[in-house]
C-alpha cells in the first residue's frame, strides 16, 4: 500500500506472511530460474531490479563483495559473497547475474533471507518434476534445469531474488569450479569483473584473496595486474597467496592472475583426500549406500616439460574447411577467422592445401604450395569467392583431404578439419567415417565450431589419429584457444598413456583425463584407493619411437582433507564414463542410480538430475535482429496455451509449430521503441488447466555497428607496426582487424585512449603497394559491419 | 424556576463560548476548505493538460475505396438507438437487431482506423484511438481532441464519472475531461502510467495498469496495490463488486481482497476481463472461453478460435467481443450479433500485395496467411496454415505466386497448392525477406537457386551484412539492400558496396530498391530516398524531403509516379517534374507496408487495411 509510511510497514508485514514456513520461504525466495542465457549485461555478480533489468545503483547496490579463489593443483575452486543495499522504500524482485568463464560449473548458490541460508539443491529430474507439480500454484514458479541451454554467447548463471526488503540488503553467496589447463607450462585464471555490455559495476567494499597451491613449484608470470595490484602475503616455491582490497572501485577489468610451473623436467605429481564421507538424503534409500565409503581419492598428474631437442619441422599440412549450410553465419565467420590464423603462421618453408566441403569437395591447389604471403593471401581469396552452400558430406570431405595429404614431397601428414561435423550426406555413421584414416599415415587435428558440433565425432576421429581435438562455441573469443590449437599442429603428440601402482589391487575406478596429450602440457589420472598404505605410482607413455617412465613414492594417507575438490572432481569422471558407457551399451539401471547419486552429492547437471528451479519456457530468440520480429518459445509437452505480453501494450496468442515443436509469434516493433533490453511475461497454461508465467529479456537491435578507423598516417614502411584505433558502437562485442599479408588481430578497448585499439605488424617483405585494411564489427545481435582503410606500404 | 443573576450570566457566558467556538470551527472548517479548494484548483491549474480541437473534414472521393475487416472489436456501446463498435477497421453503426448501418472510415473524417475504447459522454460518443488521442461523434461528424504537451501513445479505456469523462492512456497518464478542459489525475503527484483498465464504485474509482497493479481513488486519498500484496499478476484487467467485496481480475488470474490483502481465487493465464451482472461474476479468457464465479469458477460457453476476447455489459446485455466481431452472451450460448461479412480481408495488417496473371489480387498479411480476390471484390480463397502466416513479400512468377514468408519461399500454383522452400532446402534461414529470379533474401544472407542446388553469399563474400532486405536485378548486375548497406554483386561475387563511409547514402539500412527506366532509387529505414546514378555516386533527396523510413520492399513505380511507402504516410515523387508530396489522409493508417498497382488502381497496404485509388486520384488538384 503506497498511503503511508505507516501502511507501506503493513504491506511488508503482509509480504512476509506469505511466507509461512521455511519451506515455503525457500520457494518465495528461491524462485530461481537457473538459466543458461545470452548475457547482455554479463558481468559478475550483478542484481539487477526487475522490472527494469537494468543495472541501476540508485536502486540496488552493491555493498561488499568478497572473492576467494583457491587454486589447488590447477583446480580453481571460486567462493563470492555479495552483499547488495536497496535503496529503495519498496520492497524489490530483482535478478541475479553471473557470467561464468568458458569451462567453469556452478557448484553451489545461496540467498540468505534474513538470518536463514537457502541453499539451492540438487536432484533427480523426476522428483524435481513432483515438487515442481506440488509448488505450481504458487506466485511465481520454479522449473528445472534442462541440460540444453538457450545460451547463445557465454555460458551465464541467473536467479530470480525475492524479497529484497526496502531499505534492506541482500546477501548472495556462489561457488564454481574451474580446471585450468597448463599449456606451454603456464596456467592462467580469470575472474570476470568487466562487464560485457554497459555500465561498469562499482562496489562499496571489496576483498579479493588468491591462494595458489601446488606440488609443482611456481612463479607468478604475466603483466603486473595494474587494476587489482596484489599485496602478496605468502610467495614460497609451492605456495602463493595475494589479496586486495579496496573501498568505492570500479570494476572495469577483470582479474587475471598467471603463473609458471617450475619445472625442467618431466614430472609426477599425486595429491590425495581421505576424510569421512558425508551422507546425502538419497542414500539413505538404500542401507547399502548408507555406509560411509572410507576410500580416499587420488590424482596423479604428470608434467611433460622436457621435450627432446627436434630442430622445427617443416609443416605439410591440408586444411580441410566445412563450408556447407550448417556452417552458415558466425561459425562460418569464426572458421574462416581460424583459417586465416593458422596460414599467417606458416613460412615459406612449409607446404599447405585446402579443401572446401560441402556435398563435394573443391581444392585450393592441384598440388601443395609453399606457405609465402602470396600463396596464402590467394588461398583466403579462394574461400571469398567460393559460393557457400549444400550438405556435408564428411566422409568426401577427409577422403579429398588425405588424397591431397599424399601429394606432400615428405614429411608427417596432417590435416587441420574446422567443421561443425554435422554429416548429413553418403554416410553419417561415425564408424564408416572412421574407417577412413585406415591405414592412413595422416593425423587429424579437429577443431570443432558451435554449441551443435558433434564433438564426440570428432574428439573419436582425433584420438584414432593421435591428433589433437578442441572444441569453441560460434560466439566466443576463439583467439587462444586457437593459438593453443594450432601450436600442436607439426608436433608429436604423448600417447599410450598408462598408471599402474605396487601394491595392483589397492588403486580402483581410475579415469585418465583424455587420450593423449603434448610437450608443454599435462596429463592426470583421478581414482580412488582402498588401503592408507605405501606405494609407488608408475607412470608410463610413449612420444614418437621414446617411451617416458615417470614414478613416484608416496603414503597414501589415512586422513588428510586438504585437498578437499578431489571427491568432485572423481565423481565427474566417473559420472562421464558411467554416461559414455550408456550411450555406447544402452542404458542400465545401476548405472542411472549412480549417476543421480552422485550428481546430487556433487551438484553435477546431467540427464538424469537438475537443478531446483529454472525456466518451464525458453524464449528465442533472445536478440531480436531487424526483420526477424519473432518471438519463439519452447516449452514442455504438457503446455498448451502460450501468451506473449509485450512491453508495449500488446499481448500475443503464441501458434505452436508441430514441425519444429516450438510457440510462436510475431511482432511489429513500434515505431518509438528504441534499441534496448525489454522484458516480455509469458502466461503458459498445461494439459490440466494449471497456469504459469515467466519473465524473459529480448534485447531489439536493429543497427549495424558502426566503426570508424583512425590511422595517424597513411603511409607506412614494411615491418613497421601500425597501431590502430577503432571507434564501435557501445554494444559492439568483437572488433578485429586485417591487412594483406598478416593474421587477423583483436582490438580491444583501452580506458587509456579511450578506444579500441589494436597492433598490426605490417610484413617485413611486404612488397610497395596501396593495401586494404579492414576492420570487421559484431555486436551482440551478431550483426556485421566491415569497414575498410588504404594504406600505402613501401617496401624495403 | 427561578434563575440566579450568576447563573444567567454563566450560561450566558457559556453559550458566548460555544458559539464562539462554533464560529472558531466555521471559520476554521472555511478556511480549510477555502484552502483545499484553492490547492485543487492549483492542482488543476498545474496538472491542466492543453490541447487542440479539430473538426474533422470527411475526405469522400470516389477515387478511394477502403478495404477493411471490422470483425476485431475493442469496445461496444449503445448510443442514439444504435450500437456503435469500435474496431481496428474503424466505426461500425449497428441497429438493435444487429444489421450493419453504417462503416466510418477515414474517408467519413476518421484521423486513423485502429480505435480502442467507446463512452458516451453529455450526449456524443467519445471514442479512443491508438495514436491520436480522443474523438468526439455526435452522431455524423468527428472532432479530434489532441494534447499536445504529451505523447500519449494509446488511449485504453473511457470511463464516465461524477460528471467528468476519465481517460487511461498508455504513456500519458490519467486525464479528466469536465466538456471544456482536460487535466491530468495523478497519485500523489505522480503520473499514472500504462492505464489498462477504468472502474467506478460508489465513490471510489479503481485504476487497473498494465504493469503496475491497482490505484484505487477515493476522498483525495490513493492506495496502490500490486503483486507484492498479493495480485496474482500487475497487469489488470477488470474489476466486479460482489457481496461488497473487491475482486480483481489479472491477466494471470482473479484475485479477491481480503484485510488490504488479495487472496488468489483462480490462476487463469490470459484472463481479460471481468464483469458483475445481478449477483454473478463474469469472466473470460482472451481465447474467447467465457467462466462465471459463484463460489468456484466454472467454464459456461467459449467462442472457438477467438482472439483478445472480452466481455461488456451494455445496453442491459452482455457481449462477448473478439477478433470475430460481437457475439451476445445469453447465459451459456454465445448468438451471433448480425451477419458474418465473408468477403472481407481476414485481417487488416497487409504486409504484401500484388496481382496474379488472372488479375486476382494476393493480400499477403502479417500473421494470418494470404486472401486472394477476384478483381470483382469477391474473396475467392483464404490461405492460412503453419507454413502459410507471416508473409513479406508477394509477386506473381507467371502461372505461379510466389510468397516469401517467415517459413521459407513458397510456390503456390494455381490451383493454390504449394511447394515451400526452407532451411532444409538449403536456405540460409527460414525467414525469407525478398526474392527476384533465382536470388532469394534472407536474414542469414543471399541465397541463389542453382540447378539442384542453393549457394549463398555473406559477409565472409563481402556483403556488408547478412540481413538481407531488398534485392533487384539490373541486367547481369544484382543489388542488394542489407542491414549494412547496398551490394552490388556480378558474376557471383560482390564487386561493390555503397555504405555512408564510402558514398553519399547517410543510413546503410537499405529497404527497399525500385528501377524506373534507366534509374534506381534506393530506400532506407530512417535516411529516406537515395539514387544511385550511372555514374556509381549516390544522390541524396534529403534536402528536398528530409529523412523518413521507407519501409522493406514498400517501393513501386506505374511509370509515372515513384510511391514510397513510410511510417508517416505515403512519399510520392512525381518523376516528371521531379516534385514530392506526402499523402495521409485516405490511408487507413499511416503505416504503408506494401504497394502494387495495374493498370487502372493503386493498392497501398497498411496495418489497417487496404485504399485501392484510383490513378487519377493522383492527378494535380484532387489529392491532399
Amino acid at each position: 500500500m503506497k498511503i503511508s509510511a505507516k501502511k507501506r510497514a503493513t504491506a511488508i508485514l503482509h509480504c512476509c506472511k506469505h511466507i509461512k514456513s521455511v519451506k515455503n520461504r525457500c520457494l518465495s525466495v528461491f524462485v530461481c530460474s537457473f538459466i543458461f542465457l545470452s548475457l547482455v549485461f554479463a558481468q559478475s555478480g550483478v542484481l539487477l531490479p526487475l522490472p527494469s533489468g537494468k543495472p541501476n545503483p540508485q536502486v540496488l547496490s552493491l555493498a561488499v563483495m568478497n572473492v576467494e579463489i583457491l587454486i589447488d593443483n590447477q583446480h580453481a575452486t571460486v567462493n563470492v559473497l555479495q552483499i547488495f543495499d536497496n535503496h529503495t522504500a519498496q520492497t524489490l524482485e530483482g535478478k541475479y547475474v553471473f557470467s561464468l568463464p568458458g569451462q567453469s560449473s556452478i557448484s553451489d548458490f545461496a540467498v540468505w533471507d534474513g538470518i536463514q541460508r537457502i541453499p539451492g539443491v540438487m536432484m533427480e529430474r523426476r522428483r524435481a518434476n513432483q515438487i515442481y507439480g506440488a509448488i505450481k500454484q504458487s506466485q511465481t514458479d520454479p522449473g528445472i534445469l534442462q541440460s540444453t541451454d538457450e545460451t547463445e554467447s557465454s555460458a551465464g548463471f541467473s536467479a530470480k531474488i525475492f524479497p529484497i526488503n526496502a531499505y534492506g540488503t541482500k546477501r548472495l553467496e556462489m561457488e564454481y569450479n574451474e580446471d585450468l589447463a597448463i599449456e606451454n607450462l603456464h596456467s592462467h585464471f580469470t575472474f570476470p569483473l568487466k562487464p560485457s555490455f554497459g555500465e561498469s559495476q562499482t562496489v562499496k567494499d571489496f576483498n579479493l584473496k588468491i591462494r595458489v597451491l601446488n606440488d609443482y613449484q611456481i612463479t607468478p608470470a604475466g603483466r603486473e595486474n595494474t587494476t587489482y595490484p596484489l599485496q602478496i602475503s605468502k610467495q614460497e616455491p609451492n605456495e602463493f597467496i595475494g589479496e586486495f582490497h579496496a573501498r568505492d572501485i570500479k570494476l572495469e577489468n577483470d582479474f587475471s592472475f598467471d603463473y609458471k610451473i617450475n619445472e625442467s623436467e618431466n614430472t609426477l605429481s599425486v595429491i590425495t583426500y581421505r576424510a569421512p564421507e558425508q551422507i546425502s538424503a538419497y542414500d539413505l534409500r538404500d542401507p547399502k549406500l548408507a555406509n560411509q565409503n572410507a576410500d580416499g581419492f587420488f590424482q596423479a598428474q604428470a608434467i611433460f616439460a622436457r621435450k627432446p631437442d627436434e630442430n622445427r619441422q617443416p609443416k605439410r599440412v591440408v586444411l580441410l574447411l566445412d563450408t556447407s549450410l550448417s556452417m552458415y553465419g558466425d561459425k562460418l565467420a569464426r572458421a574462416v577467422e581460424a583459417v586465416d590464423f593458422f596460414l599467417h603462421g606458416l613460412t615459406p618453408e612449409d607446404e599447405f592445401n585446402l579443401v572446401l566441403f560441402s556435398d563435394e569437395a573443391d581444392a585450393f591447389a592441384d598440388y601443395p604450395v609453399e606457405g609465402t604471403v602470396e600463396n596464402i593471401e590467394k588461398a583466403l581469396e579462394f574461400i571469398k569467392n567460393f559460393s557457400l552452400g549444400g550438405g556435408t558430406n564428411l566422409k568426401r570431405g577427409l577422403q579429398s583431404a588425405l588424397e591431397h595429404s599424399q601429394r606432400f614431397a615428405n614429411g608427417e601428414r596432417q590435416i587441420i578439419l574446422i567443421s561443425d561435423a554435422n554429416p548429413t550426406l553418403e554416410t553419417t555413421q561415425t564408424k564408416e567415417i572412421e574407417k577412413v584414416f585406415e591405414n592412413q599415415n595422416a593425423k587429424l587435428f579437429a577443431f570443432a565450431l558451435g554449441a551443435d558440433a558433434n564433438e564426440k565425432l570428432l574428439r573419436q576421429l582425433a584420438a584414432k589419429t593421435h591428433g589433437y581435438f578442441d572444441a569453441a562455441r560460434e560466439t566466443e573469443d576463439i583467439a587462444l584457444k586457437l593459438k593453443i590449437f594450432l601450436d600442436k599442429v607439426g608436433t608429436a603428440d604423448i600417447s599410450n598413456l598408462n598408471l599402474s601402482s605396487s601394491s595392483g589391487e589397492n588403486f580402483y575406478d581410475i579415469y585418465p583425463s583424455g587420450e593423449n596429450t603434448f610437450f608443454g602440457s599435462s596429463f592426470s589420472f583421478v581414482g580412488r584407493y582402498r588401503k592408507p598404505q605405501a606405494e609407488t605410482i608408475n607412470f608410463s607413455a610413449q612420444y614418437g619411437r621414446a617411451a617416458i617412465n615417470l614414478s613416484r613414492e608416496l603414503t597414501l594417507p589415512e586422513l588428510d582433507a586438504t585437498h578437499s575438490f578431489l571427491p568432485r572432481l572423481w565423481a565427474r569422471a566417473r559420472v562421464n564414463a558411467l554416461l559414455q558407457a550408456m550411450n555406447r551399451d544402452g542404458e542400465r539401471e545401476d548405472y542411472i542410480a549412480e549417476v543421480i547419486r552422485l550428481s546430487e552429492k556433487y551438484k553435477l547437471v546431467t540427464p538424469y538430475t537438475a537443478f531446483l528451479a529454472a525456466p518451464r519456457a525458453l524464449l528465442r530468440p533472445r536478440l531480436i535482429q531487424p526483420g526477424d520480429p519473432v518471438i519463439r518459445v519452447k516449452t514442455d509437452e504438457s503446455i498448451s496455451e502460450v501468451f506473449a505480453v509485450l512491453p508495449f501494450g500488446e499481448t500475443l496468442p503464441l501458434r505452436f509449430l508441430q514441425s519444429e515443436g516450438v510457440w510462436e509469434t510475431r511482432f511489429l516493433a513500434p515505431a518509438w521503441m528504441t534499441d534496448g533490453s525489454y522484458q516480455c511475461r509469458l502466461l503458459l497454461t498445461d494439459k490440466n488447466g494449471n497456469g504459469y508465467t515467466e519473465e524473459k529479456t529480448f534485447v531489439v537491435d536493429s543497427h549495424a555497428p558502426k566503426v570508424k578507423i583512425k590511422l595517424e598516417k597513411q603511409i607506412f614502411q614494411a615491418g613497421e607496426r601500425l597501431l590502430l584505433k577503432v571507434s564501435a558502437d557501445s554494444d559492439t562485442n568483437r572488433l578485429t582487424a586485417k591487412l594483406y599479408g598478416t593474421k587477423p588481430v583483436r582490438l580491444f578497448w583501452s580506458n587509456q585512449e579511450k578506444t579500441n585499439i589494436g597492433e598490426l605488424e605490417i610484413p617485413k617483405d611486404l612488397a610497395s603497394g596501396k593495401y586494404n585494411l579492414s576492420v570487421t564489427a559484431e555486436d551482440f545481435a551478431h550483426n556485421q559491419a566491415i569497414e575498410t582503410a588504404q594504406i600505402e606500404v613501401l617496401g624495403k | 424556576m427561578r434563575l440566579s443573576f450568576k447563573k444567567i450570566l454563566g450560561i450566558c457566558f457559556s453559550a458566548l463560548v460555544v458559539s464562539f467556538a462554533v464560529f472558531q470551527i466555521f471559520s476554521i472548517s472555511q478556511s480549510a476548505e477555502k484552502k483545499l479548494a484553492d490547492e485543487r484548483a492549483r492542482l488543476i491549474e498545474q496538472n491542466r493538460v492543453p490541447f487542440q480541437k479539430k473538426t474533422l473534414i470527411p475526405h469522400t472521393s470516389q477515387n478511394i475505396q477502403i478495404l477493411q475487416n471490422t470483425n476485431t472489436v475493442k469496445d461496444f456501446v449503445r448510443f442514439q438507438d444504435s450500437y456503435f463498435a469500435a474496431t481496428t477497421g474503424g466505426l461500425v453503426q449497428f441497429s438493435p437487431g444487429g444489421e450493419k448501418i453504417r462503416h466510418f472510415t477515414v474517408s467519413d473524417g476518421l484521423p486513423e482506423s485502429d480505435l480502442t475504447c467507446l463512452a458516451v459522454f453529455r450526449g456524443e460518443l467519445f471514442i479512443g484511438t491508438q495514436s491520436e488521442n480522443l474523438l468526439a461523434f455526435d452522431g455524423e461528424n468527428f472532432e479530434n481532441y489532441i494534447w499536445t504537451d504529451r505523447k500519449a501513445q494509446a488511449v485504453t479505456s473511457l470511463l464516465e464519472a461524477n460528471g467528468k469523462l476519465l481517460i487511461g492512456t498508455m504513456a500519458g497518464g490519467l486525464i479528466e475531461f469536465d466538456g471544456q478542459t482536460f487535466a491530468e489525475i495523478k497519485a500523489d503527484k505522480t503520473r499514472i502510467s500504462a492505464v489498462n483498465y477504468l472502474f467506478k464504485n460508489g465513490s471510489r474509482i479503481y485504476i487497473g495498469t498494465f504493469d503496475n497493479g491497482l490505484w484505487i481513488y477515493e476522498n483525495a486519498l490513493w492506495s496502490h496495490l500490486t503483486t507484492a500484496d498479493g495480485l496474482p499478476s500487475n497487469r489488470v484487467v477488470g474489476i466486479g463488486i460482489k457481496d461488497k467485496k473487491l475482486f480483481v481480475a489479472t491477466d494471470f488470474g482473479l484475485a479477491l481482497l481480503e484485510d488490504k490483502t488479495f487472496r488468489t481465487i483462480a490462476t487463469l493465464p490470459a484472463l481479460s476481463s471481468l464483469i458483475t451482472v445481478g449477483d454473478h461474476l463474469f469472466l473470460t479468457k482472451a481465447s474467447g472461453e467465457i467462466f462465471v464465479f459463484n463460489d468456484s469458477i466454472k467454464e459456461v460457453a467459449a467462442k472457438e478460435n477467438s482472439q483478445d476476447a472480452r466481455l461488456i455489459f451494455a445496453g442491459e446485455k452482455i457481449w462477448l467481443l473478439s477478433n470475430q466481431a460481437v457475439s451476445e452472451f445469453q447465459g451459456t450460448k454465445l448468438k451471433p450479433f448480425g451477419k458474418e461479412d465473408s468477403d472481407v480481408l481476414t485481417d487488416n495488417f497487409v504486409s504484401a500485395i500484388t496481382f496474379d496473371k488472372y488479375e486476382n489480387l494476393w493480400i499477403g498479411t502479417f500473421r494470418r496467411g494470404i486472401d486472394v480476390f477476384t478483381a470483382g471484390g469477391k474473396k475467392l480463397k483464404h490461405l492460412e496454415a503453419e507454413n502459410v502466416r507471416e508473409i513479406n513479400y508477394l509477386a506473381s512468377g507467371g502461372e505461379s505466386v510466389l510468397a516469401a514468408t517467415s517459413s521459407g519461399l513458397i510456390d503456390f500454383q494455381a490451383d493454390f497448392s504449394l511447394e515451400n522452400l526452407t532451411k532444409k532446402d538449403g536456405l540460409p534461414s527460414n525467414s525469407v525477406t525478398h526474392f527476384s529470379g533465382a536470388f532469394i533474401a534472407t536474414a542469414k544472407g543471399l541465397a541463389l537457386r542453382e540447378r539442384e542446388k542453393i549457394r549463398f553469399l555473406s559477409t565472409v563474400q563481402g556483403l556488408p551484412n547478412n540481413s538481407v532486405y531488398t534485392i533487384l536485378q539490373n541486367g547481369e548486375t544484382l543489388y542488394a539492400g542489407t542491414l549494412g548497406g547496398l551490394a552490388k554483386i556480378e558474376n557471383g561475387r560482390v564487386a561493390q558496396t555503397f555504405k555512408d563511409s564510402n558514398s553519399n547514402l547517410t543510413t546503410n539500412w537499405v529497404t527497399a530498391l525500385c528501377r524506373v527506366d534507366e534509374r534506381l532509387f534506393i530506400g532506407t529505414y530512417g535516411g529516406g530516398l537515395f539514387e544511385l546514378l550511372p555514374s556509381g555516386q549516390v544522390r541524396s533527396f534529403e534536402s528536398e524531403t528530409g529523412k523518413f523510413t521507407v519501409n522493406p520492399n514498400a517501393m513501386f513505380s506505374d511509370g509515372e509516379r515513384l510511391y514510397i511507402g513510410t511510417l508517416a504516410g505515403l512519399k510520392l515523387f512525381d518523376l516528371k517534374t521531379q516534385g514530392w508530396r506526402t499523402l495521409k489522409n485516405f490511408l487507413p493508417a499511416q503505416t504503408v507496408l506494401s504497394i502494387t498497382g495495374n493498370g487502372e488502381d493503386i493498392y497501398f497496404g497498411t496495418t489497417n487495411g487496404i485504399a485501392k485509388v484510383r490513378k487519377n486520384y493522383f492527378a494535380a488538384g484532387e489529392s491532399e
